[in-house]
């Protein structure tokens, strides 16, 4: 089981890459005389309605998941350490503060809360990293939080405040090394999540705008035409 | 010269959680340490002995800052290192340092050893940059090989764990170090290296030590002075072999005789006390050591009594001290 997934992983990394070397056409190049192609050659997966090559954008596709996907899980992973370190070791008030602004988005149902940011800024790859920056970093910062808050009054740290180490010093360099490793797996854990909230989004129409190839677009575009052409949504749901 | 001088140090919790008595406005609060006076000498070494939840550790912690007293004042050096909130100057933990119950939990476990025991070193003197000298010596110091500065604090044993907490304590070359059970969880030999190498380090350095211990052995080898606590209150203080010699306060005699004699045959006669220690939350009236105490009389119920000087020299916190050892 583990090697299948070592080569899944492989195969979506190579095509994320190398993309632009493997894809046997342009992902954006229209012709509107292949249009509607069933899966053949040299169309492997079929065309579109625009006559695109369906293998090419999956493949430019997922450059977009992996780099949405990794990029913000980490962006999230960092801003919800640091948050759930000072919720945890800061002073109380802040401590409350800062739960229940977190908490408080939490609560928001991640399709409303794309829904808004995608109102207030418009649809666009930036929107949408955004949105999922601000779902993810409650659940990390909660996570970090309740770490450092069972490790504050472990014998070490209070024998690095009686050695009159600063608060910054203590959370850096003391409690975030022996945090970080479990929120660590959960955030690898998240990527995929990510990748599949992007396609989702993108299929709501919040997500990447066209003609950008993404995942999510694939699958929502080939819904239209799912009674003519079902191989462009079955080529969707392929990753 | 005194060094340390401490005046009515009293450490109080507030009783449950922050909303407890914010309808009645009152706040009920548990006196851990209520009112403990005494001074350090600089170069020598106090030991507060008592038994478990006598207030011992509370006290050391308020003296670092980690806890903090409700009243009371506290003079280090002539100046007075405690601002009305907050935490200690930095100059004053820079001079005053301390070890730790837990040898290996007080290690932050994802640092090397060397890293460890160079931290006061970051935290107060950022203008040395060659710690790793810094780290071989205080190993060398403390006895133990250069090459631990690469481990972790988990690849240690606990005496092991004990020297790099003392190393630590030791590496801005304080003038007071807080021991607190310097020799708890460490069998006999280890215990004994540990404080020969503190003594060392006193005559080397003239660094004061107070010590915070149940095992009254340690306490007659090591210190100069003695102080007896019994429920947040130094009920004796004074020369150790005096108080050792003619214990003047009942606990104090008792706690004593209860020490297991190392003459074999020999069974010192002690009288056992009877009942618990009294919950701090429901401190008895008068003197709080009354409800177990052989020599009780109604004053003691009554009125808390005073310190007075013993016939031995020692003060001792009772309303009838007792005059003759319980030896004779």
């Amino acid at each position: 089981m583990g090697r299948l997934g070592l080569c899944l992983v492989l195969i979506l990394l190579v095509a994320a890459v190398f993309g632009p070397w493997l894809a046997p056409f342009d992902p954006f190049l229209i012709d509107v005389s292949a249009k509607f192609h069933p899966p053949s050659f040299p169309h492997l997966l079929g065309t579109d309605n625009l006559g695109r090559d369906i293998l090419s954008r999956l493949i430019a596709g997922s450059w977009i998941a992996m780099g949405v996907g990794m990029s913000t899980v980490l962006v999230a992973l960092v801003l919800g350490l640091i948050l759930g370190l000072i919720a945890g070791y800061g002073p109380l008030w802040l401590d409350y503060l800062l739960m229940l602004v977190l908490d408080a988005i939490y609560a928001v149902p991640t399709v409303v809360m794309g829904l808004t940011v995608v109102t207030l800024l418009g649809p666009s790859l930036t929107t949408l990293m955004i949105v999922v920056i601000v779902i993810l970093v409650p659940g990390y910062a909660r996570l970090a939080r309740t770490a450092t808050l069972s490790m504050k009054s472990e014998e070490f740290i209070v024998a690095l405040e009686s050695l009159g180490a600063s608060r910054a010093r203590i959370i850096l360099v003391h409690l975030l090394p022996n945090i970080a490793g479990p929120i660590l797996i959960v955030a690898s854990m998240d990527i995929p999540t990510v990748i599949a909230l992007e396609a989702g989004l993108t299929y709501l129409g919040m997500g990447v705008p066209p003609p950008t190839p993404s995942w999510g677009r694939i699958l929502q575009e080939g819904f239209a035409q799912i009674g003519d052409a079902p191989w462009i949504i079955l080529a969707g749901g392929l990753p | 010269m005194t060094l340390l001088s401490v005046r009515d140090l009293t450490v109080s919790y507030p009783v449950r959680g922050p909303l407890a008595g914010w309808w009645t406005g009152q706040k009920r609060f548990v006196d851990v340490v209520c009112g403990i006076s005494l001074d350090l000498a600089e170069g020598t070494t106090l030991a507060i002995a008592g038994e478990s939840g006598s207030g011992k550790s509370t006290f050391a912690r308020a003296l670092m800052g980690l806890t903090p007293f409700r009243s009371g004042s506290l003079i280090f050096d002539g100046k007075a290192p405690f601002p009305a909130r907050g935490r200690p100057a930095r100059a004053y933990l820079h001079q005053v340092s301390m070890m730790f119950q837990d040898p290996v939990a007080s290690l932050s476990p994802r640092r090397t050893i060397g890293a460890l025991i160079t931290e006061p070193f970051r935290i107060h003197r950022p203008d040395l940059r060659n710690l790793e000298a810094e780290a071989k010596r205080l190993l060398v110091l403390v006895g133990l090989p250069a090459d631990f500065a690469q481990r972790y604090p988990h690849q240690i044993s606990g005496g092991q764990a004990r020297r790099v907490g003392l190393a630590r304590a030791v590496a801005l070359n304080p003038r007071l170090v807080i021991a607190d059970e310097p020799t708890a969880g460490l069998d006999v030999s280890v215990q004994g290296e540990i404080l020969n190498l503190m003594a060392r380090l006193q005559a080397e350095q003239s660094v004061a030590f107070l010590m915070i211990t149940h095992n009254l052995a340690v306490v007659r080898h090591m210190s100069d002075r003695t102080a007896i606590m019994y429920m947040g209150r130094i009920v004796e203080e004074g020369p150790t072999d005096r108080v050792f010699a003619s214990p003047a306060h009942p606990y104090a005699a008792a706690l004593i005789a209860a020490e297991p004699s190392s003459l074999p045959g020999h069974h010192r006669h002690s009288a056992a006390l009877k009942g618990e220690v009294s919950s701090p939350l429901h401190r008895p009236d008068g003197c709080a050591f009354h409800p177990r105490c052989p020599a009780a009389r109604p004053l003691c119920s009554a009125t808390a009594p005073l310190p007075q000087v013993s016939a031995s020299g020692a003060l001792v916190s009772c309303h009838f001290p007792l005059q003759r050892t319980p030896d004779q």
